[in-house]
C-alpha cells in the first residue's frame, strides 16, 4: 500500500473515531453466558405468562379492581428485558462496535416518533370528522361494501353467506351499518334459531362458559382519560351526547 | 504542498480506457456489459437517463395541466337553447364531469412520476452514485451488487408505474389519501393497486441506495479524509441517505395495507370497516415530510459545491453546514402533522406548528452561509454557477413561503390552495431540479467526458428561471385569491393569472429542451473536456473526464480540505488561471 | 470486465472455504469488509424494525380507540400455542448464537448441527401457527376485514382486530420464512465447502442476526397479541 506519514496518525481516521470502538467484530460469546441467556428468557417468558393468568385470575374470581394498565406494564415490561437481552447478548450489541448500537437507538428513537406523534392526535377524531362530511361510526358504516361469498364451520355448523344473482352465480352481499351485525342477522335468517338462541350460541364461541364469565374487556375498572378522550364515546354509550358535544364547543 | 498520489492524464505506462469505452464484442456485448455492471459511475449513468427520461414525462404531463387551465370550463346555452361545453381540452367521457376525471389522472401522473420517479431517485441515484466514490477516493460504493439490485428495483417500479399509467392510471393524487384510493375512487380496480405497488417497490430501490451510502461514507474513505475533510455534497447524501433509511419502511408497509384495504377492506384506513382515514394520513405523512428533506438535501449539497467551485472560494462555515444538514435530518421526523392541520386536532396542531418552524434554523444557517460564501468570492457565471445562484433565490422563496403555511391561522386560508402548490414547487422544483440541473452541467465534462456549449447553457437557464417564476409566482396570487388546487376549472376572475402561469410553463418547458439539445449536441460534437474544467479541489477532479473503470489508478491519500482554495491550486489546471489570493495579514499560510 | 472482485475462490482448491476466501478489493482488508457488511446489515435490520413500526402503531392506535374489541379478539387466541411459539423461536435464537460461536472456534459439525435445529425451529414455528391457528380460526370464519365471516362477533370492530392480527403475525410469519430460507443457504454453503469459519463468517453471523431480530420482534407481539386484554 502506500507509505503511512507517520505511525501514531491513522490516516484512515485522523480524527480518532474508530477509538469509540475497536474492532470488536470477532468477539465470541461463551457458551455459559449464552445458556444463562437462554434460561433466563424462558423463565421469562413463563413468568409474563403466569402474571396474565393471575392478573385474570384477580380480576374475575376475586374481583379485584386491577387498573387496566397494570395488565400491560407487566408484560411489555418483560418483553423489553427479553427483548433486550437477545439484543444486547445474542445480538452482541453488548460487545461490539457501538455505531451498530447508535443505529439501533436511532430506529428506536424514529419509532417513538411515530408512535408518540401519531398518539398525540387520537382524540380528535370525533369533531374533524362531524366537521366535515360523516362520523368515523365503530364497526364501519358499510357504504359501498360488498361481502364476499365465505363458508364457515361453528360450533358444528357449516354455514354459508352468500347472495345468488340472477343466473345462479354466488355474489356478496352488500350492507350497510357494520358488517359484524350483519353478519349476526344474516345467521339468524339463515338458521332460524331465535334470539335467546343467538346469545346462547354467541356465549358458547366466545368460550363464556357461565353467566359469571364475561368479555374481558380493557376498561374493567377505571373511565379511560388522557391521550384518548374521545373513546369516552365509543366505550360509554351514555356518553353520547360527546360528538355534539365537541362541535357544539368549537 | 498538494501532493495526491493519482497519476496525470497523459500518464504513460499502462493505459486504461474509460468506464465509457465500449465493450470489443461489439453493440450487443456492450448492452450487456451495461445491464450487468456492478460499476457505480455506469449505474448512476443508468439512472440519470432513466430518470431524465421520467422526468421528461412527468413534466408533459404538467404542459398537459397547464394547457388544461388554459381556460375554465363553460357550460354556454346559445340563443336556439343549443347546451355546449366549451374549455375541456382533455375529453375522457361522456359528460363535463367524466372529462374532469381525464384531468385527475394527469396530475396524478405529473405528481407521483414527478415525486417517486425523479425527485426523490433524482440526486441521490444518479449524481450521489457517480460522485460518492469519486469524492471519497473508493473504488467503488459499499456493496456494489446491491447497488445494481437497487437499479433494477428502480426499474420494476418504474413498469409498474407506467403500467398503471397505461391502464387509465389512477386519479388519486400522489397522496393516496383513503378513503378515496381504498374504495371510492372513480377508476378501475387495478390501477391503484398498481401504483401503489410502484411506490412500494420504489421504496426499496431507495432504501437500498441510502443503505449502500450510508456504509461507504463509513467505511471507505480515502486515508487522510477524515469526517470533516469530506466534501459537503458527500454530508448532504449522509444526511439524505439516513432519511431514507429511517423512513423508507413506513412508507412500505403503510402502502402495503394500503394494498391490502383495497383489496380485502381490512377496516384499517377505509371508514366503511371502521377504519381511520387520519391515521393514514399520519401514516403516509411519517414517511412523505422526511421526505421532502430526501429531495431538498441533495439539492442543497449540490449547490454547496457549485458555489464553493465556481466562488474559487473556501466554503463558508464548512461545519456549520455539515451538521445542518443532519439538524435537517433530524427536525423532518417531527414535523409531519403540518400536511394534516385541517384533519388534526388543536392540541396536535400547535405542537406541528411549533415543531415545524425549527425547520427554517438549519435552513437559514445554510443559506446564510452560502451568501457568505459568495461574498468576495472571484465569481464565475457560468451555467452551473447560474444555476446555483437561481437555486439560492427560489429556494429562499419558497423557504419563507412555508412560514405562512406553518402557521395555523394562515394556513387555514391557504391550505389546499395554489399558494401551497406554489410552494411546493418553488421548493421540489425551484430547489431540487434546478440544482441537480445546475449539478448535471457541472459534472458532466466528468461524466461524459465532454463539454457543453456554454451559451447555450446560459440561455437555457435563464429561459428556466424566468419561465419558472412566471409559472410559479403568478400562483401565489391565485392562491391568496382563493384558487383551490387539484381542480380543471375555476371561475372567469383567475382566468388571466392562469393564462400567464401556463405562458410560463410553456417557457419553461422550452427552456429545458433547449438544455437537452445542448447535451445531445455535446454527447455527438462537443468538445472533449480537461480533467477539471472548473477548478474544482475534491478528488473527483483528480482523475480523469471521464474516469476509467478504477476511478484512481492508486489509492489517492488526501492532504488538503475540498475548499482549500487559499492554498492548493486546482489539480490539472494552470496556476495562472486560478491564482491563489495573497498571503493573508498572519501570513502562516505561505506556501 | 468488472472491476471489483467478489470471487470467493481464490486460494488453493484443497482449503475449506473460510481459509479460500478473499476480501473484495474495493475494501482495504478483510476486516473492514466484515465491519462493512455488519453496519449495512444492522441499517437493514433498522428498516425492518421500522417496516414493523407500522403494523404497531396500527395495533396501539386502534387499541386505544377500541379496547373491547382487541379484548374480545385477544380472548379467542390461545395462549398455550403462542407460548410455545415464543419457546420455539428463543430456543432457535440460542441455537443460532451456538452456531456463530462454533463458527468462530472452527467446530465445523456443531455449526451444522446447531443450524439445523435452528431451521427445524423454523418450520415448527410456521407449523404450529398454521395448524393451530390461522387454519382453524379461517375455517370459522375469524378472518381479517370483509372477509371476516364468523357471526359471534364480540364487538362490532372485532374484525380490524383480526386484520391487525393476521398482518402482524402473517407479516412476522413471511420473515421467518425469509429467515429459514437464508439459514438453508448458509447451511448448504456449510455443507459444500466449509464456507464459515474463524476468520470468515459474514454471512452466517448477518443471518443470524435476522433470524435474532424476527425473534425479538416475537418476544413484542406475543404479549401484545395474546397476554395483554
Amino acid at each position: 500500500m502506500q507509505a503511512q506519514p507517520a505511525q501514531t496518525f491513522d490516516p484512515n481516521d485522523p480524527h480518532g473515531f474508530a477509538d469509540l470502538g475497536e474492532h470488536h467484530g470477532h468477539h465470541i460469546t461463551s457458551t455459559r453466558m449464552l445458556v444463562v441467556v437462554i434460561l433466563t428468557l424462558v423463565v421469562l417468558t413463563a413468568l409474563t405468562v403466569v402474571t396474565s393468568s393471575i392478573e385474570t385470575y384477580l380480576v374475575k374470581e376475586m374481583g379485584w379492581m386491577l387498573p387496566e394498565w397494570v395488565n400491560i406494564a407487566v408484560a411489555m415490561s418483560i418483553a423489553l428485558v427479553k427483548g433486550a437481552l437477545v439484543l444486547l447478548i445474542f445480538m452482541a450489541l453488548r460487545y461490539e462496535n457501538p455505531l451498530y448500537s447508535i443505529v439501533f437507538l436511532f430506529c428506536m428513537f424514529a419509532f417513538a416518533l411515530f408512535l408518540g406523534l401519531t398518539g398525540m392526535d387520537l382524540d380528535n377524531r370525533g369533531h374533524v370528522y362531524d366537521w366535515k362530511v360523516a362520523s368515523q361510526e365503530t364497526g364501519g358504516t358499510g357504504v359501498n361494501m360488498t361481502h364476499p361469498p365465505s363458508t364457515i364451520h361453528v360450533l358444528g355448523e357449516t354455514i354459508e353467506f352468500h347472495d345468488l344473482n340472477s343466473s345462479g352465480e354466488k355474489v356478496g352481499f352488500g350492507f350497510t351499518g357494520s358488517l359484524a351485525e350483519e353478519l349476526k342477522k344474516r345467521y339468524i335468517a339463515q338458521t332460524g334459531i331465535t334470539e335467546a338462541e343467538y346469545q346462547r350460541r354467541w356465549a358458547e364461541a366466545n368460550h363464556i362458559h357461565d353467566h359469571h364469565d364475561t368479555l374481558p374487556s380493557a376498561d374493567r375498572s377505571l373511565v379511560r382519560t388522557g391521550l384518548s378522550g374521545a373513546l369516552d364515546a365509543t366505550a360509554h354509550d351514555d356518553h353520547d351526547d360527546h360528538a355534539s358535544h365537541d362541535t357544539g364547543g368549537h | 504542498m498538494t501532493t495526491i498520489t493519482t497519476p496525470d492524464t497523459g500518464h504513460g505506462g499502462h493505459h486504461e480506457g474509460s468506464y465509457l469505452t465500449p465493450n470489443k464484442g461489439g453493440v450487443f456485448a456492450t448492452i450487456i456489459q451495461w445491464a450487468t455492471t456492478i460499476d457505480h459511475k455506469k449505474i448512476g449513468m443508468m439512472y440519470l437517463f432513466a430518470v431524465l427520461g421520467m422526468f421528461m414525462l412527468g413534466g408533459v404531463a404538467a404542459l398537459m395541466v397547464r394547457a388544461e387551465l388554459w381556460e375554465p370550463t363553460r357550460t354556454i346555452v346559445d340563443s336556439a337553447g343549443e347546451v355546449a361545453v366549451t374549455g375541456q381540452l382533455f375529453k375522457g367521457g361522456e359528460t363535463a364531469a367524466e372529462n374532469y376525471l381525464t384531468y385527475n389522472r394527469i396530475f396524478t401522473m405529473h405528481g407521483a412520476v414527478m415525486v417517486f420517479l425523479v425527485i426523490v431517485p433524482g440526486a441521490p441515484a444518479t449524481l450521489g452514485n457517480f460522485l460518492l466514490p469519486l469524492m471519497l477516493g473508493a473504488k467503488d460504493v459499499a456493496f456494489p451488487r446491491l447497488n445494481l439490485l437497487s437499479w433494477y428495483i428502480y426499474l420494476l417500479g418504474a413498469a409498474f408505474a407506467v403500467l398503471a399509467l397505461l391502464n387509465t392510471g389512477a386519479d388519486t393524487g400522489w397522496t393516496f389519501y383513503t378513503p378515496y384510493s381504498s374504495s371510492h375512487a372513480g377508476n378501475t380496480y387495478g390501477n391503484i393497486v398498481m401504483m401503489t405497488t410502484a411506490a412500494f417497490i420504489l421504496g426499496f430501490s431507495s432504501i437500498l441506495t441510502g443503505l449502500n451510502f450510508i456504509v461507504t461514507i463509513h467505511k471507505l474513505r480515502c486515508p487522510g479524509m477524515g469526517w470533516f475533510d469530506m466534501p459537503l455534497f458527500v454530508w448532504a447524501m449522509y444526511a439524505t441517505s439516513i432519511i431514507q433509511v429511517l423512513a423508507t419502511p413506513v412508507i412500505g408497509i403503510t402502502l402495503l395495507l394500503l394494498i391490502f384495504e383495497r383489496v380485502f377492506h381490512v377496516g384499517i384506513f377505509d371508514p366503511a370497516m371502521g377504519g381511520d382515514p387520519v391515521l393514514f394520513q399520519h401514516f403516509f405523512w411519517f414517511y412523505s415530510h422526511p421526505v421532502v428533506y430526501v429531495m431538498i438535501l441533495p439539492g442543497m449539497g449540490i449547490a454547496t459545491e457549485l458555489i464553493a467551485v465556481h466562488c474559487r472560494k473556501p466554503i463558508f462555515g464548512y461545519r456549520a453546514i455539515a451538521f445542518a444538514s443532519l439538524g435537517i435530518a433530524a427536525v423532518s421526523f417531527l414535523v409531519w402533522g403540518h400536511h394534516m392541520f385541517a384533519s388534526m386536532g388543536e392540541l396536535a396542531s400547535a405542537v406541528f406548528s411549533a415543531l415545524t418552524f425549527f425547520v427554517a434554523i438549519p435552513t437559514a444557517v445554510k443559506v446564510f452561509n452560502w451568501i457568505a460564501t459568495l461574498y468576495k468570492g472571484s465569481i464565475a457565471l457560468n451555467t452551473p454557477m447560474l444555476y446555483a445562484l437561481s437555486f439560492l433565490f427560489l429556494f429562499s422563496i419558497g423557504g419563507l413561503t412555508g412560514l405562512p403555511l406553518a402557521t395555523l391561522a394562515t394556513d387555514l386560508h391557504l391550505h389546499d390552495s395554489y399558494f401551497v402548490v406554489a410552494h411546493f414547487h418553488y421548493v421540489m422544483m425551484g430547489g431540487t431540479i434546478i440544482a441537480f440541473v445546475g449539478g448535471v452541467h457541472h459534472w458532466w465534462p466528468k461524466m461524459t467526458g465532454k463539454m457543453y456549449t456554454e451559451w447555450v447553457g446560459i440561455v437555457g437557464c435563464l429561459l428556466v428561471f424566468v419561465g419558472f417564476n412566471v409559472t410559479f409566482f403568478t400562483q401565489f396570487f391565485l392562491g391568496i385569491q382563493g384558487m383551490p388546487r387539484r381542480y380543471a376549472s375555476y371561475v372567469d376572475e383567475f382566468q388571466l393569472l392562469h393564462q400567464i402561469s401556463t405562458v410560463g410553463a410553456f417557457a419553461l418547458g422550452l427552456g429545458f429542451f433547449i438544455q437537452l439539445g445542448n447535451f445531445i449536441h455535446s454527447l455527438i460534437a462537443g468538445r472533449k473536456a480537461p480533467p477539471n474544467p472548473w477548478g474544482g479541489l475534491t478528488l473527483e477532479w483528480y482523475i480523469e473526464s471521464p474516469p476509467t473503470e478504477h476511478n484512481f489508478h492508486k489509492e489517492p491519500i488526501l492532504t488538503h480540505g475540498p475548499y482549500d482554495y487559499e492554498d492548493v491550486y486546482p489539480p490539472h489546471c494552470d496556476p495562472a488561471d486560478f491564482p491563489l489570493p495573497d498571503p493573508k495579514p498572519g501570513g502562516a499560510k505561505a506556501h | 470486465m468488472s472491476t471489483i472482485d467478489t470471487s470467493t475462490k481464490a486460494g488453493a482448491p484443497g482449503e475449506p472455504g473460510w481459509k479460500r476466501y478473499k476480501f473484495a478489493n474495493h475494501f482495504r482488508n478483510a476486516e473492514d469488509e466484515f465491519d462493512a457488511c455488519k453496519l449495512g446489515f444492522w441499517l437493514f435490520l433498522a428498516t425492518e424494525v421500522l417496516l414493523f413500526s407500522g403494523l404497531f402503531c396500527a395495533y396501539a392506535m386502534f387499541r386505544m380507540k377500541y379496547p373491547e374489541a382487541f379484548a374480545a379478539g385477544s380472548h379467542h387466541l390461545d395462549v398455550k400455542y403462542g407460548g410455545i411459539n415464543t419457546l420455539v423461536l428463543l430456543l432457535s435464537s440460542f441455537t443460532v448464537a451456538m452456531s456463530i460461536r462454533c463458527a468462530q472456534l472452527n467446530n465445523q459439525k456443531w455449526l451444522r448441527i446447531n443450524l439445523i435445529i435452528t431451521i427445524l425451529c423454523a418450520f415448527l414455528f410456521f407449523f404450529i401457527k398454521l395448524a393451530f391457528e390461522y387454519i382453524p380460526k379461517w375455517s370459522q370464519g375469524i378472518r381479517p376485514g370483509i372477509l371476516y365471516s364468523n357471526p359471534f362477533a364480540g364487538h362490532p370492530q372485532e374484525p380490524t382486530w383480526w386484520s391487525v392480527y393476521y398482518g402482524a403475525t402473517g407479516i412476522h410469519a413471511l420473515h421467518v420464512l425469509i429467515g429459514a430460507a437464508l439459514l438453508i443457504w448458509c447451511l448448504v454453503r456449510s455443507f459444500r465447502s466449509n464456507q464459515y469459519g474463524p476468520t470468515h463468517y459474514t454471512m452466517l453471523e448477518n443471518a443470524g442476526l435476522y433470524w435474532h431480530l424476527v425473534d425479538v420482534i416475537w418476544i413484542f407481539l406475543f404479549p401484545l397479541l395474546y397476554l395483554i386484554h
